[in-house]
């Protein structure tokens, strides 16, 4: 859902240079044509996407309402490109929000659609990437954790209250399996010398990288580091009869799950032709 | 080579998380004090758990082969469909 006071922002991964959107990460660029370079030029500037439609519709003489419906069918088809982030501004922006989401629920009976936001990931080192993707996954989205986890974790606590530090274990490890999978097609992309990025939208979050026919050990590293951090912890729970170390492997096992069909990872490791064929 | 391949890495995803579980059981039912039990299917187990004296063990059976196997085939018919309806990569 786009709003007119919506404004853009351009991940550091992304540059607009001469008549071309740039994704550094991808190695692409998007030419644009005609007044698309020049409402680009406008929303990179920092202006809204209602701004940017008046000054275009001055300055070609237009319908200012069919610019703004052009600007935001742009807007959006960039956002779902992952080209850029939008950015919304204002308390009336907020409460415009909530008035959508809420008419959504009662309407559709379900969560409107998220917007996607993505976040460069820089070229640096194991830790620096896992740090990046922990900031985003266990910090920003920590209130939608709260959400999952408390309901949860609430009755579990009351039915069986000796299990309290093995079931915080399960929720704690529940973040980091999601950290440590993503983290590991982050650092297996850069190894073998692809871009990638991460992108959110609700619940969901991936690391999105070029496509080779050598990036299928991309494809299963995610799983396979989990399920090589929750075999040593079971192994070492069995070890010390640690009953939270125990519940805390489980998250990352399953994780293991994502190499069958019923995951991409899976899908498309199913899928690749491999470096040597 | 998609149906071998994800059979493959079906089938073996599988046994390593059965004998995850295996593990599992074996400190839960540890901490828990669980007695004598069977997990299987039908007449095939696949986890005996059973208690001697002070300590409890978990030992897997035949029907864990069984498991993985079955789930190795239906992860590659799985793949060898979506491949067929639907461009995987």
């Amino acid at each position: 859902m786009i709003d007119l006071s919506d404004r853009l922002e351009l991940p550091s991964d992304v540059r607009f240079e001469g008549d071309a959107l740039h994704d550094l990460a991808l190695g692409e660029a998007y030419p644009l044509r005609g007044s698309g370079i020049e409402g680009m030029a406008l929303l990179a500037a920092g202006y809204s996407i209602g701004d940017a439609a008046t000054s275009l519709a001055a300055q070609f003489d237009v319908n200012p309402q069919a610019v703004q419906s052009d600007l935001a069918a742009f807007a959006f088809q960039l956002s779902r490109a992952q080209l850029i982030n939008l950015r919304s501004s204002g308390w009336r922006a907020g409460l415009r929000h909530i008035l959508r989401v809420s008419l959504f629920l009662i309407v559709a009976h379900r969560w409107p659609p998220a917007r996607s936001r993505r976040y460069p990931l820089a070229t640096g080192g194991a830790l620096a990437v896992l740090w990046q993707i922990a900031s985003v996954v266990g910090i920003q989205m920590a209130p939608l954790w709260f959400l999952l986890i408390v309901p949860m974790l609430l009755p579990a606590l009351l039915f069986a209250p000796a299990l309290a530090s093995a079931l915080l274990a399960l929720s704690i490890s529940l973040v980091a399996a999601v950290i440590v999978h993503e983290g590991g097609h982050a650092v297996a992309a850069h190894r073998i010398g692809i871009g990638c990025f991460l992108v959110r939208s609700g619940w969901r979050v991936a690391v999105v990288h070029q496509n080779r026919p050598d990036t299928r050990w991309v494809h299963a590293s995610g799983p396979l580091a989990c399920g090589v951090l929750g075999a040593s912890g079971l192994a070492l729970a069995a070890g010390f009869q640690s009953l939270p170390l125990a519940f805390a492997a489980v998250p990352f096992l399953v994780q293991l799950l994502a190499l069958t069909v019923l995951a991409q990872d899976g899908r498309l490791l199913a899928a690749a032709k491999g470096g040597d064929q | 080579m998609t149906f071998l391949r994800a059979s493959l890495i079906g089938a073996l995803t599988i046994l390593v998380l059965e004998i995850a579980l295996a593990f599992l059981l074996n400190v839960v039912g540890e901490s828990q004090h669980w007695g004598n039990a069977q997990l299987g299917i039908g007449p095939l187990p696949i986890y005996t758990l059973s208690r001697v004296g002070g300590s409890f063990a978990v030992k897997t059976g035949p029907g864990v082969i069984v498991v993985a196997v079955a789930v190795g085939i239906l992860n590659g018919l799985g793949a060898r469909w979506l491949s067929r309806s639907t461009p995987l990569t």
